[in-house]
């Protein structure tokens, strides 16, 4: 896949195009699961379209933002939430 | 003296409306969430991501020559593009946030034309990664130019899982199967209607020409029932129905796959109409709770009007004429606008109608037999956002609490994320399913349609 | 619906309602009690609030309910046979004062509270910000603590007195709004909307609607409806362990175990209509963020309504009516905190005329006739 930059998920490298969101770029790495729920179940992105939020991470250190409605960016970092733990210390 | 319209939304219905209101000499302010205009069905990728939509031609020609008239008159208009409506009043206010700021706005008239989410039928494991609402799919799709599985099943009932199908198809995807509740030509035993959606049934057949060259197999009858994995989805179990949408024991099949992308249909995004205190009413099939609106797009709070999907789930072309109807209309102190025979208003008027002439067959497609939502088990989640699943619903049924509130208040389904966007129309379904009587009242409507930080709320913008 | 007759007829099934309705059965067995409400399951006051409980105040008679209360809570699911639990949580009150003026009004509550043997102690601005260093040191004078004071859910202790009230045979029935009330051959007649209920006593628990009640026996007492409204943010990280009350800014916080933050902004206003307005939030904010500026970026995620009672005191108000049978039962805005007591108290006024309980003369409803009145010192609201 064309890339243009990576940022980062985990601690990953993970690759993308200016323009797309980072649940794309994610999807396109092979990344489905964005995050896991209070009652432990892995959880990844639904509706596409910023109505569902199931696909929140905490990008940049802010909790709770929706993968699919943020572009990426070179250099971000991502983490997957576990429960209510926000990730902010990153 | 010009008369001020806020307009939430930059979709078809949106994007007419603006037009029509601009043209009119209103000054009009434009909110969408997105950063370019399009809405969800005419959805713009960004410009670095330029190359095929693999959508049909007659589909992008109507995308393009709508969003080039609402570009060309874009200038004359407020569009505050990236910025959210999070709350709306009776007495005509309009509260948004944009880049961590709010304002209120207290415009002459406000159109809402937020449009539909997907319908969430919940199965046994449709809370696994790479489960997601065909449209979901197709967003992921269209404008991010990703493939959102390798191996996909499409489900569902209706016109979008074909087309889906035939998309992912088309951008170089596997699809192990595609299942529908109903075959589509059933729509052809109304041949008059169609016809006023000929462009859209000839887009309809290229799909199924699409689909049909893959040679994916295609299961009529046939919904999926359970959706297996441990870390993420792994496989997809179909099965078929009977007429009344019973489960047929025996009939699984188990369909390996990475995705598996359902759609049921479409609720209408109407918190706002709700929370400024509309009347309402609800209808299933065309969007669940919607607001009760006249030919011009009123509802019952003055000043405040819907339109396209937000209003009544009529498909792109019906939405983008009602734009125009109810641009006008809003932009009239009374709230109708004169049609003059000839006029360009009531050409729109008569397009409306011509298309949902069309879109009355595509409804039929749509219609979810009550037996079909016994697909959810007592295990099954149906608030996803605070993991409330369908045996806990029952036991507060059977304590008594039947209102969609009650049930709430009992189990703390619709109090997550979502505000209920996901959970909502299935609570109600399944009340309807367990008790005989489906709930008359929605879950009632409050503020915030989307979450806001306090600083946000605290930075406000003189008015 | 026939026109069975009841012994005692509890209108409104909130905290007060069905806690009184418990009491009373598990006081005479047998007893024919039936509690009507016009709404559902927790729509009311008692289950908008904020949860919260206290032996902080500054008043005799409202520690003693609220200990007696807690006391309570702490053994509810035992005594209301409800292994689930009602959620309790003992992380304790943080009372804040933001001037010379209210820390003063804190000092002599604090005495008064230690008479009781309230466990409260008084901290200065440092102390208060250590326990939540998301606190605001601006005007920040100090605060009084309680670690007895928490908070419990109020929808599991409705839950509870719902299933312990029905175990024992009293009748519950939502969705019965009382049109009127008259007498008639000593006894009481309801009417709702499909016929008629008699009873010998009725006890009022509709709070700030009693007076509607009243009226239809040409009385009314001075009860006020004070609508307030709330704030439920997103699941965050652990900010606010206490509960907060500030008494300045007429603001209480509640961060709940899975990380929301309550904050329960009053303000003085009329009306009775359970609404969010237009113009709460801008209102609200920075109030909340000068009292919490660890907060600032939270969001919110949901508003909502409620009704409090409001007295000329700010006391509740409890015990017999004029009209002899005709019982009240007012909580001026501290219903959930109090009900268990209450329950108590009005059983055995109602079924054994027992009139001995302090609080009943300090609270009597016949108060506001010789125009004595002492209002409530520690309050977190206009």
């Amino acid at each position: 896949m064309p890339s243009d930059f990576t940022f980062s998920f985990e601690g990953k490298p993970v690759s993308a195009r200016e323009g797309q969101s980072v649940a794309a770029a994610l999807i396109a790495a092979g990344e489905r699961c964005l995050r896991i729920d209070e009652a432990g179940s892995p959880k990844g992105a639904v509706c596409g379209i910023g109505a569902c939020w199931e696909c929140r991470c905490s990008i940049d250190g802010v909790p709770d933002t929706r993968a699919c409605m943020t572009p990426a960016r070179a250099g971000m970092i991502v983490r997957r939430q576990r429960g209510l733990d926000p990730c902010i210390d990153q | 003296m010009h008369r001020s319209i806020a307009i939430v939304g930059a979709g078809p219905a949106g994007m007419a409306a603006a037009i029509e209101a601009v043209r009119r000499r209103c000054r009009v302010t434009l909110i969408d969430e997105a950063e370019r205009p399009g809405g969800q069905i005419y959805r713009q990728a960004h410009p670095a991501l330029a190359g095929e939509e693999h959508a049909e031609r007659a589909e992008l020609a109507r995308k393009h020559a709508l969003i080039e008239r609402f570009e060309r008159v874009a200038g004359q208009l407020d569009y505050r593009a990236g910025a959210t409506a999070y709350a709306a009043f009776g007495n005509g206010e309009l509260h948004i946030s944009e880049r961590g700021r709010t304002e209120v706005l207290r415009p002459d008239a406000t159109i809402l034309a937020t449009g539909v989410r997907e319908l969430a039928v919940p199965f046994p494991g449709w809370t696994l990664p790479g489960v997601m609402f065909a449209g979901g799919a197709q967003a992921i799709l269209k404008s991010q130019k990703v493939l959102p599985g390798a191996r996909a099943v499409v489900a569902g009932c209706g016109p979008l899982p074909l087309v889906v199908a035939a998309q992912l198809l088309r951008a170089g995807g596997e699809v192990a199967a595609l299942a529908l509740l109903r075959p589509l030509t059933g729509m052809l035993a109304h041949p008059m209607s169609l016809w006023h959606g000929r462009e859209i049934v000839r887009d309809g057949f290229r799909y199924a020409a699409t689909v049909r060259r893959a040679g994916v197999p295609r299961l009529t009858g046939y919904v999926a029932v359970r959706a297996i994995g441990t870390e993420c989805l792994e496989a997809a179990v179909l099965a078929r129905v009977d007429g009344a949408g019973r489960v047929v024991p025996g009939s699984e099949r188990e369909i390996p796959c990475d995705l598996l992308a359902v759609n049921y249909g479409f609720v209408a995004n109407s918190e706002l109409a709700a929370m400024a205190g509309a009347r309402m009413r609800r209808d299933p099939v065309i969007g669940g709770w919607i607001p009760e609106v006249d030919a011009w797009g009123r509802t019952s709070i003055p000043g405040l009007f819907t339109a396209g999907d937000g209003a009544e789930l009529r498909g792109a072309l019906v939405a983008e004429a009602d734009g125009t109807v109810v641009g006008a209309a809003a932009a009239s102190p009374d709230g109708a606008a004169e049609a003059s025979p000839g006029s360009e208003l009531a050409s729109a008027i008569a397009q409306r109608a011509r298309h949902l002439e069309f879109q009355q067959v595509v409804r039929s497609t749509l219609r979810l037999p009550m037996e079909l939502w016994r697909l959810v088990t007592d295990d099954t989640i149906v608030c996803r956002c605070e993991s409330v699943r369908f045996g806990e619903i029952k036991d507060a049924l059977a304590n008594g609490h039947r209102s969609l509130n009650a049930v709430k208040r009992n189990v703390r389904s619709g109090m997550g994320w979502c505000g209920g966007r996901t959970c909502l129309h299935a609570i109600a379904s399944l009340v309807e399913l367990s008790t005989g009587s489906a709930p008359t009242e929605m879950m009632t409507p409050r503020p915030m349609a989307r979450p806001v930080s306090f600083a946000a709320l605290a930075r406000r913008s003189p008015t | 619906m026939s026109s069975a007759k009841f012994d005692v007829l509890i209108i409104g099934a909130g905290a007060y309602g069905l806690s009184c309705a418990w009491w009373m059965a598990k006081r005479r067995t047998g007893a024919r009690i039936l509690v009507v409400d016009e709404g559902e399951f927790a729509s009311g006051a008692s289950g908008r609030n904020g949860a919260g409980f206290r032996m902080q105040w500054g008043l005799d008679l409202n520690i003693r309910l609220c200990q007696e209360s807690i006391r309570f809570f702490e053994t509810a699911a035992e005594q209301l046979d409800y292994p689930r639990g009602i959620e309790l949580k003992q992380d304790g009150y943080l009372v804040l004062a933001h001037s010379p003026k209210a820390l003063a009004t804190l000092r002599s509550s604090l005495e008064i509270q230690h008479r009781y043997g309230v466990p409260s102690e008084l901290l200065d601005a440092d102390d208060c910000v250590k326990m939540v260093p998301a606190l605001g040191r601006n005007r920040l004078a100090g605060g009084t603590f309680c670690g007895k004071d928490g908070t419990i859910s109020p929808f599991l202790l409705l839950d509870s007195l719902l299933k312990a009230c029905r175990r024992e045979k009293v009748d519950v029935r939502y969705g019965t709004r009382v049109e009127k009330l008259a007498r008639a051959n000593g006894s009481f007649c309801a009417t709702v909307k499909d016929g008629t209920i008699e009873a010998d006593k009725v006890l009022l628990c509709t709070d700030w609607a009693v007076p509607e009640l009243l009226a239809s026996l040409g009385f009314t007492l001075p009860v006020k409806s004070l609508p307030k409204e709330a704030i439920v943010t997103v699941p965050c990280a652990p900010k606010v362990r206490p509960i907060l009350i500030s008494l300045e800014h007429h603001i209480s916080v509640n961060q709940v175990a899975r990380g929301s933050i309550i904050f329960v902004v009053s303000r003085a206003r009329e009306g009775t209509e359970i609404v969010s307005t237009p113009d709460f939030l801008g209102f609200a904010a920075p109030k909340i963020i000068d009292l919490l500026p660890g907060v600032a970026d939270v969001q919110v995620l949901r508003t909502w309504g409620g009704v409090s009672s409001l007295t000329p005191d700010m006391q509740p108000i409890l015990g017999a009516s004029e009209v002899e049978g005709l019982y009240v039962a007012v909580s001026s805005f501290r219903g959930l905190m109090t009900s268990p007591a209450v329950g108590r108290i009005m059983s055995a006024l109602i079924l054994e005329n027992d009139t001995n309980d302090p609080v009943l003369t300090q609270l009597t409803p016949r108060r506001f006739q010789t125009g004595d009145l002492i209002v409530e010192p520690l309050l977190n609201q206009e």
